[in-house]
């Protein structure tokens, strides 16, 4: 019975359910692969959907167009359980695609919100960026392998063009890229934040944004064998964490600091994938999607209590004493995710962090100390959360604070959710070693478990405790009016939309519109349709001038 | 623009737009309520020491400075109530009216 509340080892089975197309070489099945990579992200996938469903239930309780909501939430987690219980890369990408379209549609759920459907429609379009790419690099392995399914991969690709390796990982990367909001795509992710809270809690915080790193993971046989991609997401992976850490300490919108820490969390699974510890990012998956899930739901508990439901924390504080347990869920995914021993997001993160040192390369080192510097961050900023809301004096009227209220329907989902935040790293072991069997193994886990000092192993802790409390310090005793131009340039995420739109999408635009007019409309209709119509057009007249001259 | 004149209707309707943008500013910048309050009897002492200007020249210049002052302070990122334009719940579920969306008859 608890196999399916957590992952227990059970051998690899694959089903086939019959085959999809059969084209020379290439043959293509449908087909279910249970091994140890997708039953344990199947565990995350499941329960957490479960949660989010009975969640919503109440949570969307009043809203008119509720049951649309709830449809889409299932047809969400079919999709999900397709991208991930899949034998090859179509089957995989149908997943990955339609995951993205409810996305879309889950986003754009309060379809009359100019902003919701703007926001929805600028994810779709960043991540079809990033699909394209998936697309290029599913031609070039059906061009050079003859096929697309994972076995038959991790077979050939020993055997095959480094050049050739290093082509598919960064298509593959860009996509991952796109997905699990790394630094450059990342913008849609703080405005997929527009949908309902339980949207945000599965799709932008435990499941979806996930499947980038699923697929990476998924396709370690190629990365294995390309270094120099392991290194650039090394880089992308701390940068990402860094940044999206500095932005979170200074956003006062709930739900967009949250969505930055998932951000910083995939990075730092990045990170972990950069070292070849593929099952650590893996675990990390597996425990960030209960915690932030559990997150999520308790902002979304404290924002349903209070009768405006607004998102900024400058409005909030002092419900400890109103949502005692809301209070207590919160607490306890914030310290799962600060990594405080004896939680779940302990054993995931920190075990991360040391393989990074414990890697003793260059990079490794660098990185360690990115990763502290955004563990230290994590720390502020989930503290910084807690005590906006919960211990600061009460910054809204009187009126409101007596109707807050605790949800009794919505409690549920959120024990369920905890007891997982809190008891689940324990089975770490089973977890990790199992899908290592799968998988390459570095033994850095071994290796930093003897190497290491206890001074590289335990500083992300010391370091996030004491500035966190320094941070709370400050905000109690002395804190003032203040303004600086850091502040607005990290309160307004660096300015990256700006950017992104003057110096990339609106030269692309440009770029599009002369294509059109020259290309499209202009050498190929010379060359091709209209060249041809009047060629065809004037040839007879051509003839009929040859044969007056004959006869003339 | 004509100048507006001390003691008018006008003037006033002004001021209290710029007393109340004050307020609105020192809110977005203070996570604690004593703070703000602290910070909305300052600045009530500002605008009262100015209240018996009679020199519309002065009073624009004060008016002027002002602007400028919020200008300085406006916060990047400012509190929006949920039902207001650019606020979180802003066009939520909004009734469908009552004649046909695409008229005519098709």
């Amino acid at each position: 019975m608890f196999n399916y509340l957590y992952f227990m080892y059970e051998e690899a089975t694959l089903i086939n359910l019959g085959t999809w197309l059969t084209m020379g070489n290439l043959d293509m099945k449908y087909g279910l692969l249970l091994d140890s990579l997708s039953l344990s992200v199947m565990v995350p996938v499941g329960m957490v959907t479960l949660c989010v469903l009975f969640y919503a239930m109440e949570y969307m309780a009043h809203d008119p167009n509720r049951n649309r909501f709830y449809m889409m939430l299932s047809v969400f987690a079919m999709f999900m359980t397709m991208l991930v219980v899949s034998e090859n890369y179509l089957m995989m990408f149908m997943g990955w695609e339609f995951v993205g379209v409810v996305s879309y549609l889950l986003m754009s759920f309060w379809n009359t919100r100019v902003t919701a459907m703007k926001s929805a429609l600028s994810a779709m379009l960043l991540n079809r960026m990033g699909d394209t790419f998936f697309v290029m690099c599913l031609g070039t392995l059906m061009m050079n392998f003859n096929a697309l399914d994972f076995e038959t991969m991790e077979l050939m690709a020993p055997h095959m063009n480094t050049n050739l390796l290093n082509f598919m990982a960064v298509m593959l990367l860009v996509a991952a890229t796109a997905k699990s909001a790394q630094l450059g795509l990342h913008a849609w992710l703080l405005s997929a934040m527009e949908g309902p809270t339980p949207v945000s809690s599965l799709l932008h915080a435990a499941t979806m944004v996930c499947s980038g790193v699923f697929v990476l993971v998924r396709s370690w046989y190629m990365l294995e064998y390309t270094p120099s991609m392991l290194m650039v997401m090394l880089w992308l992976g701390g940068l990402t964490t860094m940044v999206s850490g500095l932005m979170a300490v200074v956003t006062n919108d709930m739900k967009r600091v949250m969505a930055l820490s998932t951000m910083s969390q995939l990075s730092m699974m990045m990170l972990a994938m950069g070292v070849s510890s593929y099952e650590l990012a893996m675990y990390h998956l597996y425990c960030h999607a209960f915690f932030k899930a559990l997150l999520f739901m308790s902002a979304g508990s404290m924002m349903h209590s209070v009768m405006s439901e607004t998102q900024d924390m400058r409005k909030y504080g002092g419900l400890m004493d109103y949502l005692p347990y809301s209070y207590t869920t919160m607490l306890m995914a914030s310290l799962s995710l600060m990594a405080m021993p004896g939680l779940t997001g302990y054993y995931s993160k920190d075990m991360m962090m040391e393989s990074l040192y414990g890697s003793y390369t260059m990079t490794g080192y660098m990185m360690y100390y990115m990763a502290t510097t955004s563990a230290t961050l994590t720390a502020m900023y989930s503290l910084r959360v807690m005590y906006l809301t919960f211990y600061n004096n009460p910054n809204n009227n009187k009126y409101t604070y007596g109707l807050v209220h605790e949800n009794v329907n919505m409690a549920m989902p959120m024990f369920m959710l905890t007891m997982y935040s809190m008891f689940m790293g324990y089975a770490r072991d089973n977890v990790t070693f199992h899908m290592a069997m799968g998988m390459p193994y570095t033994n850095s886990l071994m290796e930093t478990e003897y190497t290491l000092t206890s001074l590289y192993k335990l500083l992300p802790l010391m370091l996030g405790l004491s500035l966190s409390m320094l941070l709370v310090y400050m905000y109690e005793y002395t804190y003032k009016m203040m303004k600086s131009p850091m502040y607005n340039y990290l309160n307004q995420r660096m300015y990256f939309d700006q950017l992104l739109n003057n110096l990339v999408m609106r030269p692309t635009l440009v770029l599009g519109g002369y294509l059109n007019h020259y290309v499209d409309n202009g050498l190929l209709k010379v060359l091709g349709s209209t060249g041809m119509y009047k060629l065809l057009n004037y040839m007879p007249v051509l003839l009929m001038f040859n044969l007056m001259m004959m006869f003339m | 623009m004509s100048k507006v004149l001390p003691f008018t209707e006008a003037n006033s309707k002004r001021v209290t737009g710029l007393f109340r943008q004050a307020l609105r500013t020192a809110f977005d910048h203070s996570i604690k309520w004593e703070l703000y309050r602290a910070e909305t009897i300052k600045i009530r002492k500002q605008f009262d020491a100015n209240k018996s200007v009679s020199d519309p020249q002065l009073l624009e210049e004060l008016i002027k400075k002002t602007e400028d002052k919020l200008q300085e302070w406006k916060h990047p990122d400012p509190y929006i109530t949920p039902q207001r334009p650019g606020g979180t719940k802003y066009q939520r579920n909004l009734p469908k009216p009552d004649e046909p969306i695409i008229p005519g008859d098709w």
